[in-house]
Parts: structure tokens; sequence; C-alpha cells
């Protein structure tokens, strides 16, 4: 068993496919063998089946003929008839039957009385040899007349005396050559019962030929070529013989007097004889009493109701072997041929089937090894990434926790959200009512401003006489000017007047002073009345500018209040909105809520799921290593222990990788975020792809593994 | 009247005080625009029409290289040359002096805008240094040259 160990798979399925074969083999070939014998058996046993119709039909003719010379016997016309009466009669027996040669009707010395002239074949019968011979001292004679008569009378044979088959002396001494024969011989009575005579048929033996004959022609129309027939007397003498001979036609048309009556089976030793002898019929294999061939013979006694047994008649039907077993003899040809035939291709197919097989066997392990691979790899990793799950659920279910908690303080301030926004509301009111009080203040204040504007416009009449004033001043100065023009004028024209002149210089003088007075004057006018009309200026200015400046702080009052107004609205109406998200917020809140204690339920579930999955891991991790055995073990079954046989390059295994550590698994599912549902999609998602890959390529390995079958 | 003691008629162009002898002055009259004469030196600004007369305009201020401008105490000194009368364009006219050998000192070594042609001296008033010029001169010498 080591060594059995040692070998290849396919040594092992040709050595034990071979040796299956090989019973099936003998196991057809005892079979076949016995079928042939049998098949032997029943032919030679046929024989005896052909001898004993044989032994029927010579049964059944002898029958008749026994009755036949009866029937003459009874016939009135030999003791009502005349002589020639008789012989008509006798000639009408003859040409009836066909059969006898003569039927000689005698009387109570032994005389004939009356014979046939008329032969079988219709020639005439010489038949004086006849009437000229005396009967008394022959047996049958004086048996038939004593009344000693080979009788049965158990089946009705009674009253005729039967000569064996032998060479008729009557006959042939009346036909001139050597004639076989049987007698039958009876007694005649007259109508008073006397007896007067003896009848005595002699039968030609073709009575028993022609059966033999007839049967023979039979069988050979069913082939039996190199048919024999023969039939036997008492002392194993042959007196019917057809024999294949060297023609193709059997002599038996003409009868072989150095075989009838001399050949003797009983002294021969012939066995079917012997058994004859002891009084049994039946069949066999035998050689031929003569010649060196091996038969089939069949052979019986001439027996039954139609036969008086101990006229101890034996039918022989021999076959020679070789026609009888022709067929057999081909088939047996036919039968071992094709299974040579059918051994050596259905070696060769097993040799090719077992290296197809191998190869596959092989190859499928290779891949199942890589697939384990992938599969402890794959376990590894559930292992991992379900405890990691276990984890992200708890923590998740913590977080949820907290967010619920959280949910409260919300809810609890958008309540105080609402009720902030209710105060802001009514602030607002309050700012608007102010805002709207400070516009009518501005109102008022407006109006001031209008009617300090109008005062300032009288302020302006102010001005516009002082101008004139002013203008009026210019005049002044002008004439001041011209008047010292005329001044300067006069010196000149009383400086040309010279002496004359003199008192007009004076004139002019004065002229001159009054105009420099005048202006002076003047100038204090103006002078004075410059710094009024600055003032006024100044004032009107001030005025004007205090004017501007309050009409541009009451616009800018008026818009800050309208915006204010405004703003005072935009508040108002976000805090509408407010009111509304708010109202908003609180309801998805409470669908926050129900969704976290959802987030927990399922997180519960992620839990629990994982930890199944941890289960599951485990098991695969199990079942893999029951796998990895299973492969090596046929790995080794179909290669060999040490692999010496057929270690092909795909027979190499490849080392088991120990699997992701679940520092590694987390590091993988750190890729996929802590989100615990995608850690199990990827984890489901690997194993389903892997596993539906692997079963795949296993369901087309298998499809090619059957094809291959 | 001592002939020493003579009337001067003071006036100022730009920032200077000028006197000049009150009889060659013919006539003082307010500032009139001067109808433009093409070609014409620059200080000759035009002619003006006085009581009928044509006199052509000399602008002092611009001849003395000061800035001319014209303001209510512009006047113009009519002055009869020998080309016929002329006007001469000042900032305004102050007053009539009398002058004397007192204050008036004929020959000063100072150094003014104006040539030595013109200047008579320099008088001691109550204005102040007063240049005191022949305006006869400063004029014709200027018509000369124009010429």
């Amino acid at each position: 068993m080591k060594i059995w160990k040692h070998l290849s798979f396919k040594y092992k399925m040709t050595v034990v496919v071979s040796g299956f074969l090989f019973c099936l083999a003998l196991g057809s070939v005892v079979q076949f063998e016995l079928a042939m014998s049998n098949i032997k058996q029943a032919k030679v046993d046929e024989f005896d089946a052909f001898s004993d119709s044989l032994s029927i039909m010579i049964a059944a003719q002898f029958y008749e003929r026994y009755g036949d010379v009866q029937a003459f016997a009874q016939n009135t016309i030999l003791y009502t008839g005349s002589k020639s009466e008789i012989q008509s009669t006798l000639n009408t027996f003859v040409s009836l039957y066909g059969i006898y040669d003569l039927i000689i009707f005698v009387d109570t010395k032994g005389t004939p009385i009356a014979v046939n002239n008329v032969g079988i074949d219709g020639k005439t019968v010489d038949s004086s040899k006849v009437m000229s011979m005396n009967f008394s001292e022959q047996k049958w004679f004086q048996n038939a007349l004593g009344g000693r008569f080979t009788e049965d009378t158990d089946k009705g044979f009674v009253g005729t005396y039967f000569e064996d088959a032998m060479i008729d002396p009557i006959t042939s001494a009346v036909y001139g050559e050597k004639r076989m024969g049987t007698s039958f011989s009876a007694q005649v009575k007259n109508s008073k019962g006397q007896l007067i005579g003896v009848i005595t048929n002699r039968a030609n033996f073709k009575w028993v030929e022609n059966e033999a004959l007839n049967f023979y022609k039979a069988l050979r129309a069913n082939d039996h070529a190199g048919l024999e027939m023969s039939l036997l007397n008492k002392e194993g003498k042959v007196i019917v013989n057809l024999e294949y001979g060297d023609k193709e036609v059997p002599k038996m048309a003409e009868r072989d007097y150095d075989i009838l009556l001399k050949e003797d089976y009983f002294k021969e030793k012939y066995e079917p004889a012997l058994i004859l002898k002891e009084g049994k019929g039946g069949s066999m294999i035998v050689q031929n009493q003569r010649r060196p061939i091996m038969q089939g013979v069949g052979f019986s006694k001439v027996q039954g109701p139609k036969f008086i047994d101990s006229i101890g008649w034996n039918t022989f039907v021999k076959e020679p072997t070789e026609n009888l077993f022709a067929g057999v003899r081909s088939a047996r040809i036919l039968f071992y041929s094709l299974m040579a035939g059918c051994l050596i291709a259905s070696i060769i197919l097993m040799v090719l089937f077992a290296n197809r097989l191998t190869k596959s066997l092989l190859e499928m392990v290779n891949r199942m090894d890589n697939a384990f691979s992938n599969n402890v790899r794959i376990s590894n990793t559930m292992n991992g990434s379900s405890i990691s799950l276990s984890n992200s659920s708890q923590e998740q279910a913590a977080a949820v926790q907290q967010s619920v908690s959280a949910l409260s303080e919300i809810s609890s301030m958008i309540a105080q959200t609402g009720q902030n926004s209710k105060l802001a509301i009514s602030t607002a009111a309050l700012a608007r009512d102010k805002a709207m009080e400070g516009q009518q203040i501005m109102g008022r204040m407006m109006n001031s401003m209008s009617s300090i504007q109008r005062s300032n416009e009288q302020l302006n009449t102010i001005k516009t006489v002082i101008e004139s004033i002013r203008l009026k001043t210019q005049v002044i100065n002008d004439i001041v000017f011209k008047t010292q023009l005329l001044s300067f004028n006069a010196s000149i024209e009383a400086a040309r007047a010279g002496q004359h002149g003199r008192g007009f210089a004076v004139v002019a003088e004065e002229v001159g002073s009054l105009a420099q007075l005048s202006g002076q004057a003047a100038k204090d006018i103006e002078l004075l009345l410059g710094d009024s009309q600055q003032n006024v200026e100044e004032t009107l200015e001030m005025i004007k500018s205090r004017v501007r400046e309050g009409n541009t702080v009451s616009d800018e009052a008026q818009r800050a209040f309208n915006q204010i107004a405004e703003s005072v609205e935009d508040i108002n109406q976000q805090i509408k909105m407010i009111g509304e998200a708010t109202a908003q917020q609180e309801l998805g809140i409470q669908q926050t809520n129900v969704a976290m204690k959802q987030m927990d339920a399922a997180a519960q579930q992620n839990s629990k799921s994982a930890l199944e999955v941890n289960n599951l891991a485990s098991d695969l991790s199990q079942q893999n290593s029951s796998i990895s055995e299973i492969m090596h073990n046929l790995r080794d079954w179909v290669i060999g222990v040490t692999g010496f046989a057929e270690n092909t390059a795909n027979g190499k295994s490849k080392q088991n990788s120990s699997g992701p550590s679940e520092l590694e698994a987390k590091a993988e599912l750190s890729k996929y975020g802590a989100n615990s549902s995608e850690v199990a999609k990827y984890v489901v998602k690997g194993l389903n792809a892997e596993t539906s890959k692997q079963i795949e390529k296993e369901e087309v390995d298998l499809d090619k593994f059957d094809r291959a079958m | 009247m001592k002939p020493s003691a003579e009337k001067y008629i003071v006036y100022k162009v730009g920032n200077e005080t000028y006197a000049s002898p009150l009889l060659s002055i013919r006539e003082v009259i307010e500032y009139q625009k001067p109808k433009h004469m093409p070609n014409m030196v620059s200080y000759f600004t035009g002619v003006i029409n006085v009581r009928g007369v044509i006199v052509g305009v000399v602008d002092l201020r611009e001849k003395f290289i000061c800035p001319s401008e014209i303001h209510p105490r512009t006047a113009m000194l009519l002055c009869d040359t020998d080309r016929g009368p002329l006007a001469s364009v000042v900032d305004s006219v102050q007053s009539v002096i009398e002058l004397n050998d007192e204050n008036f000192d004929r020959n000063p070594p100072v150094k003014s805008k104006v040539d030595q042609g013109y200047l008579l001296g320099v008088a001691k008033t109550s204005l102040g240094l007063v240049t005191v010029v022949d305006i006869f001169k400063l004029v014709k010498e200027e018509q000369l040259k124009a010429a």
C-alpha cells in the first residue's frame, strides 16, 4: 500500500481499470465459452432429436408394413379367387404400395399358390422362379404357419412374422441381383377360419431407406453439410448407410454391400453403438467409426408404439463437427477479435483519459488552491471588518446617544429662540414707534428751518440796503475823485494864471482838502459798511450754513428714521421668518429624533450582524482549512505522495499566505471610512465577487470535466 | 510867490512816488481807455478824445516797468509837447505840493530807474522821498527814441 500511495493517479487508474476490464473480459470469455459449449451441446443434442425423428418415421412405416400383410391376408380373393385373380390382386398390391418386391401366397405345405408378376417399377417379374420354389423349410413359413409371430401384444402387434433386414434370397433369386429387404408373413384363413396358407410380403428395404432419404433431404435443405445417416440392426450391423463420402451427393442411392450387413458398429467399438447396446439413445461428439473426422452423432433405438422394440434397430444421424460447429467457430473468432480490439481500444482510451483527467484535476486543484488562498484572505478580512463593524456600531450607538441629547438641547434652544423672537418683535415695534416720533420731530424741525430761512431772506434785504449804501458811497468816492482832479486842474490853471490865479489856487486847495475830507469820510463809511456788510454776510452765511446743516441733518435724520422704519419692517419680516423657521426646526428636530431612534436600532442591528459575520468568518476559516486538507490530499492522490511520477509544472502549489492581519484589514477598511454600512457592503461585495468568480470558475471547470468524461 | 517855491504835482507810478512841475501839466483827467494804434512802441498805448482833441497816450507804468493796472484812482496827466498833447497814465495823483530848496535836492547821488536826463532831483515831503522828474523830457526823449 505504501507503493500504491506513491503511484500517480494515472497509473492507479490504469491498473484498476485494466484489472476491471480484464475481469470483465474473463467473465465474457467464460460466458462466451459456456454459451458456445451450450450451443454446441444444443446442436449435438439436436441430433438426438433427429435420430429420434428418424426412428419414429421408420417405426411408422413398420407399423404400416406390419399391418399390410395382414390386410393382404384377409383379402377374400385369396380363397375365393383363382390363381390369376389372386395374382392380379397381388400385382395391384405391389403397384399400389410400391415397396413390395414380391408378395407370395403359399399354401400350408409351403407351395406357392400365387405371386405377383409385376414389380415395383412396373416391369415384369419372373414369377415362375418363385412358383418353382418350396418354402416349407423357410423359417418364415414355418413360424408363420406355426403361429410364432413377431409380436408385441402390448402395442397391438399381433399376427405377423417379421424377417429382419437381409439380402432377401427369394427376391434376389427372382430379380437376379442382390436385393435387400425385410419380409412380413401372415396366416391366411378362409371364411371358416381355417388356416389355408401363409402370405409373405417381401419388402424392398426401400421402405426404410426412403424414410431415411426423405429425412436426409429435409435436413440437407437446412444446410447440415456432410450429413450422414445409418441404421443398425440388433447385431450392430449397418443396414442403411447414407454416407457423405467423396462425392457431394452422398452415397445413398446405391447400396454399398461392402458396408451393408458387414460393418459392425459394435465390433468397431463405436461408442454410440455401445451405448445403444446398453439400451440408451442420445447424442455425442465422437470420431467416425471408420474415418478420422469428428462428428456430432445422434443415435436412438427405433422403438415406440409403432415398432416392436425387440427388433432392435438403431438409427444414427451424424454431421462432421467441422460443419456442425462452423458457426460457433466463426462466432468465436469474431468474439475474440472484437474483444481484443475493444480491450486495446479501452486501454488506450483509458490511458488518454487518465492523462487528461490528471491534468484537469491538477489544474482544478491549483485553481482551488488560489481560490482557497483568496478565501483565506477574504475570511481574514471579513474577520477584521466584522470586528471593525462591531466597533463602529458601538461608536455609532454612542454617537446616536450624543446626538439625541444634543437634539434635546437644540429643541430647548429653539423654544428659547421662539420667545426671543417674540421679544424682538415687540422691541422692533417700539423702535418703529420711536422712529415715527423722531420723524415727526424732524418734520417740526424742518418747519423751523424753513421759517429761519425766511428770516434769513429778510436779512438779505439788510444786505441789499448795505449794498446800495455802498454803491452810493462809491458814487461819493467817485465824486471825491473827480473833485480831486478838479482841484488839481484848478491848481494847474491857477499856476498858469500866475499872479492872477493865486486866489483861485487857494480855492483849489480848499476844494482839494474838502475832497480829501469827503474822501476820508467816504472811506470811513465804507469801512464801517464793509464791516457791517461783512458781519451781515458772515451772519447770513452762518445762518445759511446752519440752516443748510440743519436741513442736511434733518434730511439725514429723515433718511435714518426711514431706514430705521424699513429696518424695523425687515426685522419684523425676518422675525416672522425666524418664527416659521423655528417651527420647521421643531419639526425637523422631531423627525431627527425619530431618525436617531432608528439609527440607534440600526446600530444595534449592525452590532449583531457584525458578530454574526465574525462567526461566519471563523466558520469560513475552518472550512478553508478542511478544504486545504482535502486539496492537498487530492493532489497527493493524483500525483503521488512524493510526486515523482507526474509532477507537471502546473503542479507546484503556491505558498498559502496567512492572510492579512487585523491591522491591515482595518487599514483597508479605513479606505471606506468608518461608515459601517460601507464596510459591510465592501465585505459582502468582496466576498460575493470572489465567491461568485470562483464558483463561476469551478462551474466552468466542472463543465470541462464533464465533457472530458 | 517865490519862483523857487514851485508847485509840483505828486503822483504815483507803481510803488514809486514821483513829482513833476505843475506847469508842465496842462490838465489832469480821469483814465480813459485809449484807442489802440498799431505798430507803436509798447508804452504808447493809443489815443484818446479829450473834448474833441485827439491825444496820444503813454503808459508810464509800462515805461517804468511796473504793472499796468486800471483802478478807480488811475489818472492821466495831459501835457503839451512840441509834437502835440500827450497823456501819461499814472496810478494815482496824490496832491499838489510846494517845493523849495529846502526840501528839494536838485543833484541827489541817487540811482533810480529813470535816466538822469529826466531826473530833476529828489524832494523831501510828508509823503516821503519823491523823485522829481521832468515829464517833458521823459516823454520827449522817448518820442525821439521812438522816432
